[in-house]
C-alpha cells in the first residue's frame, strides 16, 4: 500500500474548509435521513448546482457526507418510528423498532452507530487498499452473473418474511411488476402507464417506501384509540452492556465483510447488503426466533453491512466511472460539473481528489458517531411529541418530499396508492419488505436477463453454464431450501406438542 | 383462528390472481418478442403469470385451512403416511405442510410472553378505520392536486388539517392549530432552509 498517497489524503481531508464541508454534509445527511419523505437523493440533486462554486474536493466531500450520513439518519427513524428513511434501513426497522417498543431504543441506536462506525473505518481501509484489484474482479461479471446475483438477493429476502413463504414470493413478484411501470429502458415503450405521461419515469421508490412503510403504519396505528406506549419515551441509557457488545461483535464483523463485498457490485449494493446480512445473522444465530422481536444482532449486522457497502460502492465510481446506484449517478454529475471525467484515470490524474475523498469518509464517520450518540436525546425527544401532531407531520413531510422529486403530482398520488395497497396487504398477512426489494431490483433483473439472452442468442442454459452464475443460483436455491426447512423441522415438534395436549 | 387466517389467504390470493392477471393481460398487448430478443412485454407477461399462479397457491392454502386438518398442502414434502383424518378435538397439525405458516401459528401460540410481536397484521384484529384512512389518503391526494396551483402554504394548511382530523379525539380547533404550526415549520425547513423551488403562494391565488 502506498502510504504517501494516504498521507496526502489525510492532509487534504483535515484542512479547515474540508472539515467544515464534511461536517455540513454529514449533519445535513443525518437530518435528511431522519426526515421521512426526503432522502439523500433529493438533497444531493438539489445541492448539485450549488457545488459548482466549490472546488472539486470540497464539493465531493460534502455530497458524499450527505450520502453516508443519511444512512445513519435513516436507521435512526427506522428504529424509533419504524419509518425507514432509506431503503437499506428497512431491515434495521424490523428488530430496531421492536427494541424501541421494548424501551431499548438507546441500545439499538448505539448498536447501529457503533456497528456503522466500525464498518465505516474498515471500509475506508478496504477502499484504500483494494480499489484497483477489486474493480478488476467486478469486471468479470457479465449480465448472466448479475441476473443470478439479483435472484439470490431476492430469494434471501424471503428469509425476512415472518409470514408465509408463498406470500413473500408473491410480494416479490408484485414488486418486480410494479418496478416495470414506466418507459422500458431498452425500447422506450411505455409500459403500464395507461397514457399518463407523468408515469413514464416509473413509479417513484420514495413514494412506495413512504406509502407502504410510513402511511400504512399510520393507518394501522389509527385502528384503535391508543397512545404510543410510554416505554418508547424512555431511552434509559446508551451504554451497551458487555454482553450486548459481545453479542454484536460477530454480526458487526460479518456485516462489515459482507457489506464491503456487496457494495462493490453495481445495483443497490447497500440495500442487498443489509437484507442479506440480516438473513445471514438469522441463519447463523442459535436463537433465530428472536429475530423480528428485538434482536440486537438484527440491528448491528445490517447497519454495519449497509455502511460498509455505502462506502465501498464508491469503488466502481472512482475506479471505473460506473455509478453503482442513483446517488452515485448524481455524483458522476458532480464530477462532470467540476470538469473531471470519471473513469480509471481519476486515481492517477486527481490523486488529491481520490485520496482526499477516501480519507474524508473516515473523518465523516467520526463526526457521525459524535453527532449521533449525544444527539440521540434530540431524536428521542421527537417521539415524545404526541402522535396526533407527529403523524400529520409525517404526512406533510412525505408529501412535500416526494413532490420535490421532479415536481410531479403523480409521485404524491403514488403515496396514497401505495399506502392503501400496503395497508390491505399487511392486514392480510403479507410483508411489504420483499415487495420493496423486488421493486428496486426489478429493472436490474430484467435488463440483465434480456442482455444475457441477447448475447447467448436465446440460450437459457447460459445461467448455469457460467461458473459464477451457477454458484449464485445454487446459493439461491440453498437459501430457499433453508428458509423452508426449519419449518418442516419445527412442525414435527409441534405435532408432538399438540398431541400431548 | 383458522377461519380468519383462511379468509386472509383467500383474499390475498385473490388479489394476487387479479393483479397478476391484469399485469399479464396488459403486458401481452405490448410486443412480447422471443426468448432471444425479448420485447417489452416478455418479462412482465411471465411475471404476471407467475404472480397469478402464486395467488392460486395461496388461495388453495386458504381453502385447505378452512377445511381443517388432514389436508395435503401443495408443498414439496415427502409423501404423507396418513390418509384422511377426522376433524375432532384439538387439531393436530398435518405433518406435510411445508410452509412457514406453521411457524407463524406456533409463534403466536408459544410466544405469549416476553418480546414484542412484529405487526404482521394477520394476528391483530383491529377494525379497519375507513373514515380515518379516507381522510389521510384524501389529504395526500389533495396535496398532489393543488400544490402546483395553490402553493406550499395554502395546500399544506388544508392537507395537514385533513390529516390531523384523522386522529383520535382531535377537535377542529386542535387540528387547526396543528395545521398552522406544521405549515409554518414546513415552509421554514423546505422552502427557506432546503431551498426547494416551490412557491409559497401559488398561481391560483395570485402568487
Amino acid at each position: 500500500m502506498d502510504w504517501s498517497n494516504l498521507l496526502l489524503g489525510v492532509q487534504t481531508a483535515l484542512t479547515p474548509t474540508n472539515l467544515l464541508v464534511c461536517l455540513i454534509g454529514v449533519a445535513l445527511g443525518t437530518a435528511v435521513g431522519v426526515l421521512p419523505g426526503i432522502g439523500p437523493t433529493a438533497t444531493i440533486a438539489l445541492l448539485l448546482p450549488i457545488t459548482f462554486n466549490f472546488d472539486p474536493v470540497a464539493s465531493l466531500i460534502m455530497l458524499a457526507g450527505i450520502y453516508y450520513g443519511a444512512q445513519y439518519g435513516g436507521s435512526t427513524t427506522a428504529i424509533l418510528l419504524n419509518l425507514p428513511g432509506e431503503t437499506s434501513a428497512a431491515v434495521t426497522a424490523i428488530d430496531g423498532y421492536q427494541m424501541a417498543r421494548q424501551g431499548r431504543a438507546g441500545h439499538a441506536l448505539a448498536a447501529a452507530a457503533l456497528g456503522s462506525f466500525f464498518a465505516g473505518t474498515v471500509a475506508t481501509v478496504v477502499l484504500a487498499v483494494f480499489a484497483p484489484p477489486l474493480a478488476e474482479a467486478a469486471l468479470k461479471f457479465g449480465p448472466a452473473e448479475y441476473f443470478s446475483l439479483v435472484v439470490l438477493g431476492l430469494v434471501a429476502s424471503i428469509a425476512l418474511a415472518s409470514g408465509s413463504v408463498w406470500k413473500a414470493l408473491a410480494m416479490i413478484v408484485l414488486g418486480l411488476l410494479l418496478g416495470m411501470v414506466g418507459q422500458d429502458v431498452q425500447t422506450g415503450t411505455p409500459r403500464f402507464t395507461f397514457g399518463q405521461r407523468e408515469l413514464y419515469g416509473g413509479l417513484n421508490f420514495v413514494s412506495l417506501a413512504v406509502g407502504m412503510f410510513g402511511v400504512a403504519e399510520i393507518i394501522k396505528n389509527l385502528e384503535q384509540r391508543r397512545n404510543r406506549p410510554a416505554s418508547v419515551h424512555e431511552v434509559t441509557s446508551l451504554r451497551l452492556s458487555k454482553r450486548d457488545l459481545r453479542t454484536i461483535s460477530g454480526p458487526v464483523l460479518r456485516g462489515t465483510g459482507l457489506g464491503s463485498l456487496l457494495g462493490i457490485l453495481p445495483g443497490g449494493g447497500h440495500v442487498l447488503a443489509s437484507f442479506t446480512s440480516y438473513s445471514v445473522e438469522k441463519r447463523v444465530s442459535k436463537t433465530p426466533r428472536r429475530f423480528g422481536r428485538g434482536a440486537i444482532e438484527g440491528v448491528a449486522a445490517p447497519e454495519s453491512a449497509n455502511n460498509a457497502a455505502a462506502q465501498t460502492s464508491f469503488i466502481p465510481l472512482l475506479t471505473l466511472g460506473l455509478p453503482a446506484h442513483p446517488v452515485m449517478a448524481l455524483l458522476v454529475g458532480a464530477f462532470i460539473i467540476q470538469g473531471i471525467t470519471p473513469g480509471p484515470n481519476v486515481i492517477n490524474s486527481e490523486p488529491v481528489l481520490f485520496w482526499g475523498l477516501i480519507a474524508s469518509m473516515w473523518v465523516g464517520n467520526v463526526m457521525l458517531v459524535m453527532l449521533n450518540l449525544p444527539l440521540i436525546g434530540l431524536w428521542v425527544k421527537m417521539l415524545s411529541i404526541p402522535y396526533r401532531i407527529l403523524f400529520p407531520a409525517i404526512i406533510a413531510f412525505s408529501a412535500i418530499g416526494c413532490y420535490s422529486l421532479g415536481l410531479n403530482a403523480y409521485h404524491v398520488y403514488a403515496i396514497a396508492f401505495f399506502a392503501a395497497l400496503g395497508y390491505v396487504l399487511i392486514k392480510l398477512g403479507c410483508e411489504p419488505a420483499p415487495l420493496l426489494l423486488g421493486f428496486v431490483l426489478g429493472p436490474l433483473l430484467e435488463e440483465n436477463l434480456r442482455r444475457a439472452m441477447t448475447i447467448s442468442r436465446g440460450d437459457a442454459s447460459v445461467f448455469v453454464t457460467r461458473p459464477i452464475s451457477l454458484t449464485l443460483l445454487l446459493l439461491a436455491v440453498a437459501a430457499l431450501a433453508v428458509a423452508v426447512l426449519p419449518s418442516i423441522r419445527r412442525k414435527r415438534e409441534t405435532v408432538f406438542q399438540e398431541e400431548t395436549d | 383462528m383458522n377461519d380468519t387466517r383462511s379468509r386472509d389467504d383467500l383474499l390475498a390470493g385473490a388479489i394476487f390472481v387479479a393483479l397478476g392477471g391484469a399485469f399479464a393481460y396488459t403486458a401481452s398487448t405490448y410486443d412480447v418478442g422471443t426468448l432471444r430478443a425479448m420485447g417489452p412485454g416478455y418479462f412482465p407477461l411471465a411475471l404476471g403469470l407467475v404472480l397469478a399462479a402464486l395467488g392460486v397457491v395461496i388461495m388453495a392454502i386458504g381453502l385447505y385451512r378452512r377445511r381443517g386438518s388432514g389436508a395435503m398442502a401443495p408443498a414439496p414434502a415427502s409423501a404423507p403416511a396418513s390418509g384422511p383424518r377426522s376433524v375432532s378435538g384439538p387439531q393436530p397439525v398435518a405433518p406435510d405442510r411445508g410452509t412457514a405458516e406453521v411457524d407463524a401459528e406456533v409463534d403466536a401460540q408459544v410466544d405469549a410472553t416476553g418480546g414484542t410481536e412484529p405487526d404482521t397484521g394477520a394476528d391483530e384484529r383491529g377494525s379497519v378505520p375507513w373514515g380515518r384512512a379516507a381522510l389521510l389518503l384524501g389529504a395526500i391526494l389533495f396535496f398532489g392536486a393543488t400544490i402546483g396551483g395553490l402553493g406550499v402554504a395554502p395546500a399544506l394548511l388544508v392537507t395537514i388539517l385533513l390529516a390531523a382530523l384523522a386522529g383520535h379525539g382531535t377537535t377542529w380547533r386542535t387540528a387547526a392549530i396543528i395545521s398552522v404550526g406544521l405549515t409554518a415549520l414546513c415552509v421554514v425547513i423546505f422552502v427557506l432552509l432546503l431551498q426547494l423551488r416551490l412557491p409559497i403562494i401559488g398561481p391560483w391565488l395570485g402568487g
